[in-house]
């Protein structure tokens, strides 16, 4: 048994076992309520594939050349072929996706059980084409819960959400509270950040030649304090370790802080690589109220990527950049306009590499308008435009849409957006315009559905790789909710 | 004849009809003007004296306080004079608690009389009267009063509780004087009185349905327990709309993080306003549960502050809502012209998080600045973080656009993707990414790639590892293959093998640490 299979065995035991807990549960629990999504897609469109021509047919000489039809083909060394990449013909591919959230409370005093399970299947066409149709079954986070009012317990599949991100893993956490601060220790097999499968899935084998050897294990703590009614500070230690302590896979620590000083506020953010020694996001952001219903906000950032050390990547000592950022927005005195720019411009270390004379690009910047109008409580209309233009792709869109809600069940909208690509490290400009249209109606208080369409057109403008990225896509969800009412009917439907 | 039966039965009516009429206009005028129907001054010769006619002012009798229509009758026979239609004294208006009668003493005793109250104005003609006035009473009662309607007054000095007349109509209720202090901005959060004050100031115009129009918790205050129901005045005030006006700490900066502490400590405060599903259009989690419970439930249609979310205007994004910082009210077509001191709140938009929270909440959920874990189950940071969101984070058709997005790091893609996984995958499967070549198609356009890679590679290394594996680059940059150091000036071989040995070994044949 491969240690990917192990994993979703050890899956699958945490659903079965919740599950049984789950039916013997009415006996006790107050109540179950259990909500689902499901959701059906189809995406059709023209995958890109790799083609060749004898390289007496090309035109001139060297590695770039073209065909006598003004095709760009690579020739590589002293080969008799060249290569070029056209598009394939249409596929379609439809996954379906259902997610399923349980809750069953009222166990005993402040306990109760949680359960996030997600299924994956194609219904036809191509399934290769979506990420993870292979891999049936998912479960996000299954766990128990005892909340009282020094603290809280959980045990089994749980999510860490903090200043690093959002993991997920097998284990358990214990949170200790006094007021507003409070502390909580959490471990158990790690799980990779994104993919809510173990260090050594197969999922990682098959798109990676050099995957982890063994699983990993995750320790953390996180203190949060509120000095304040304004302020609030947290610290987290997090550490991925392999499961034959031969390696770490990460160690990383980071600091979230909150204030408001003289009606200004300031947050903050820092992530630190405690592994290879880097500051990986060091960011403070400024906002305020300014008259007139003016709003507006300044932001600095350093960025440097991480990974984890069962990649070489880090030892590829790669370099971030510095960014400063500004937004400014104002409001209608009714508010039913509102208006926000923002931009921003970042500038990158020093590579180490390459030739001088043969320089990349070495900033980006961006910069957009966006519009939103509120003409009635029914009808409201939005409109952007960005542009963003950096050193490995740039960008220029504008997209304009409007909703109809006619009632809080019925909504309708439609948009239409437009963009050109020019990307550096593929010589080609190209234009894709496109609309959508999209809907919902609430059939009963626990019942929704919602269907979407858009239909997207590739233009080719200059020399770019011959491929049409013309879309056309479709999807139908099914949003609904079964079981008890915990009470708290306010937020349903968010 | 049944002609002359039919004409008979209509001047009987018609009479009748006038009859009425003219009683009813001759009260209209009263109340309006405060001047009797009938002409004092066109008897100002007539009568020397005031209880000639208004004997009932001095005995005390109720039925003696108008004359009755005989002595009227005596001149208007229809004969020396024409005839009136005086009927004898109406029911007399019950609402006040003052009688002539006992006035009657002080009238002798200090040397007023009739005109010290009723005269229209001072030292005026005989028989210029008019009903008295409050500041009449108020020109002899020490009870400093700076006017009728001022808060400084004690209502109960001349009037009874309203709901112990028997006179007074739900109109006339509808209709009573609003005193000023009332309209001021303050007194939605500044009206408590005691339960001694209710009794002698705010039961002169309000019963318990007053009250219970905009107090949620009306059944559980004992201030309003005090006042007695009434049938009239709950007609009177039945479909008018109840008033929030908001109080000033609602205002203030802190009150978003400070709420809840001051609920905890006194939810009957917050009871007057608000019921539960004031609490609950935000807090559909755990935070607060034990306080929102001491609220009272909120039956559709009762009163209550109702607060909601902004509607989901944007087209895509369902986060990308234009959030203000907190509690603006929604449009009610005149009623509302804005927020804050004075402004009806009744319906108020929650507006939590600043603009573009979706984007910039990292440092809110990880500091526990705004407890997300109050209005946002845990699933909440799954829906988006777990990467196939059912939820419309990215604008539309981001799926041909996220390029510059990937590159420029807006948002840490790995928060909610994982790159070997999602995005390779998907690299593949759509032909973009060239496994296991080094002549792929996509740099096909850049003729000198192979000696610009290596900066492009430096400032987009996550880009880059959306399409390419390892052995990629290992092809070249390792001991097994080329041998081309891929290592930047500051790299720390001691440091990364002290902790991941293992992938020196990736293109190392010997331990690289050891020198």
């Amino acid at each position: 048994m491969t240690h990917a299979s192990r994993g979703g065995l050890a899956a699958a035991l945490l659903a079965s076992g919740f599950a049984s807990g789950l039916a013997g549960a009415p006996l006790a629990a107050q109540g179950i309520r259990i909500s689902g999504t499901t959701w059906l897609q189809s995406i059709d469109l023209r995958p890109v594939r790799q083609d060749s021509v004898l390289a007496s047919q090309t035109v001139a000489s060297g590695s770039e050349r073209r065909t006598s039809d003004g095709q760009l083909v690579q020739c590589p060394g002293t080969l008799a072929y060249c290569y070029y990449a056209t598009s394939g013909a249409r596929q379609t591919t439809n996954p379906l996706l259902q997610d399923l959230s349980i809750a069953a409370w009222g166990l005993g005093e402040g306990v109760s059980a949680h359960a996030h399970l997600r299924a994956r299947a194609s219904v036809g066409g191509e399934s290769a084409l979506w990420p993870r149709l292979g891999d049936h079954f998912d479960a996000l986070d299954a766990y128990l819960q005892v909340d009282r009012r020094f603290g809280q317990a959980r045990l089994g599949r749980l999510w860490a959400s903090n200043g690093l991100g959002a993991y997920n893993y097998d284990g358990g956490a214990l949170l200790l509270r006094r007021g507003p601060h409070s502390i909580e220790a959490y471990g158990g097999r790690a799980l990779v950040q994104g993919l809510n499968e173990p260090y050594t899935s197969a999922e990682i084998g098959a798109v990676d030649d050099l995957p982890p050897e063994d699983n990993g294990y995750l320790i953390g703590v996180r203190v949060r304090a509120r000095p304040s009614d304004l302020s609030a500070i947290s610290a987290v230690y997090q550490r991925v370790i392999a499961a034959d302590r031969s390696t770490l896979y990460s160690e990383r620590v980071s600091l979230d802080g909150m204030t408001r000083l003289l009606g200004t506020s300031l947050d903050a953010n820092v992530t630190y690589d405690m592994a290879g020694g880097l500051l990986n996001e060091a960011r403070l952001r400024a906002a305020r109220r300014l008259p007139r219903g003016f709003d507006g906000a300044v932001e600095g950032r350093r960025h440097r990527p991480f990974f984890e050390l069962w990649t070489i990547w880090g030892a590829f000592a790669p370099v971030g950049f510095d960014e400063g950022r500004a937004e400014v927005s104002w409001r209608a005195p009714r508010e039913h306009l509102q208006l926000t720019a923002h931009g921003g411009y970042r500038k990158y270390a020093e590579a180490g590499s390459g030739l001088a004379y043969l320089p990349l690009k070495a900033d980006g910047w961006r910069a957009g308008v966006d519009a939103t109008w509120m003409a009635s409580d029914r009808v409201s209309a939005s409109a952007s435009y960005a542009t963003d233009i950096g050193f490995g792709a740039s960008r220029t869109d504008l997209s304009a849409g409007a909703r109809w809600t006619p009632n809080e069940r019925v909504s309708l909208g439609a948009i239409v957006s437009g963009f050109q690509s020019i990307y550096e490290f593929r010589v080609g400009t190209g234009r894709v315009i496109g609309g959508a249209i999209n809907g919902g109606v609430r059939l009963t208080p626990d019942l929704r559905v919602a269907v979407d369409g858009g239909i997207y057109r590739h233009h080719l403008t200059n020399d770019a790789p011959g491929t049409d990225w013309s879309q056309r896509r479709a999807s139908v969800r099914l949003e609904w909710s079964v079981g008890s009412d915990p009470g708290m009917l306010g937020g349903r439907g968010r | 004849m049944r002609t002359a039966r039919v004409s008979m039965v209509a001047v009987l009516l018609s009479a009748i009809a006038l009859t009425l009429l003219s009683a009813s206009l001759g009260a209209q005028v009263y109340a309006r003007t405060g001047r009797p129907p009938f002409s004092h001054q066109k008897h100002e010769h007539l009568f020397p004296t005031c209880t000639g006619c208004h004997v009932g002012a001095v005995t005390g009798e109720a039925s003696a306080l108008l004359p009755p229509p005989a002595l009227c009758g005596e001149c208007h026979d229809g004969t020396t004079q024409k005839r009136v239609s005086y009927s004898g004294p109406a029911p007399r208006q019950d609402f006040l608690t003052f009688a002539h009668r006992q006035h009657a003493s002080q009238v002798d005793s200090t040397g007023r009389d009739c005109t010290s109250c009723h005269a229209t104005r001072p030292g005026g003609r005989w028989m210029d009267v008019q009903r008295a006035r409050p500041e009449s009473c108020q020109s002899c009662h020490t009870h400093r009063a700076s006017a009728h309607l001022a808060p400084d007054n004690r209502c109960a000095t001349c009037h009874i509780p309203i709901a112990r007349s028997r006179t007074i109509t739900a109109e006339q209720m509808a209709g009573l004087p609003k005193p000023p202090s009332h309209a001021d901005a303050r007194f939605a959060g500044n009206h408590a009185v005691s339960p001694a004050d209710v009794q002698l100031q705010c039961a002169t115009c309000h019963t318990r349905d007053s009250c219970a129009r905009c107090h949620v918790n009306a059944s559980d205050v004992v201030a309003i327990n005090q006042l007695q129901p009434d049938a009239r005045m709950a007609a009177a005030v039945r479909g008018k709309p109840a008033v929030y006006l908001t109080p000033d700490d609602h205002t203030g900066e802190r009150w978003a993080s400070a709420h809840g502490r001051l609920a905890t400590a006194n939810v009957a405060r917050c009871a007057s306003c608000h019921a539960q599903p004031s609490c609950t259009t935000c807090h559909i989690g755990e935070t607060g549960r034990s306080v929102i419970r001491r609220l009272p439930t909120g039956k559709s249609g009762a009163p209550g502050v109702q607060l909601s979310l902004p509607r989901r205007m944007a087209t895509t994004a369902s986060l990308a809502v234009p959030h203000a910082p907190l509690l603006r009210p929604a449009a009610r077509g005149a009623a509302v012209s804005g927020w804050g001191d004075g402004r009806d709140t009744s319906r108020t938009i929650v507006r939590v998080h600043p603009t573009g929270f979706d984007r910039q909440h990292a440092a809110s959920a990880a500091s526990g600045r705004l407890t997300c874990e109050g209005c946002h189950t845990k699933r909440f940071c799954a829906d988006c973080h777990a990467g196939e969101s059912r939820r419309n984070f990215h604008p539309a058709n981001f799926v041909q656009r996220h390029a510059p997005e990937s590159y420029g790091r807006d948002l840490e893609c790995a928060s909610c993707h994982n790159t070997e996984v999602f995005c390779r995958s998907c690299h593949q499967a759509q032909g973009i990414a060239a496994k296991g070549q080094r002549a792929g198609v996509y740099h096909s356009g850049q003729p000198l790639w192979l000696l610009q890679h290596g900066q492009a590679a430096r400032r987009g290394l996550q880009s880059c590892t959306t399409c390419h594996t390892q052995r990629d680059c290992l092809q070249c940059h390792s001991q097994r293959g080329w041998g081309v150091n891929p290592h930047g000036p500051d790299f720390d071989p001691s440091r990364l093998g002290a902790r991941a040995k293992v992938m020196c070994a990736r293109c190392h044949l010997s331990d690289p640490t050891i020198r």
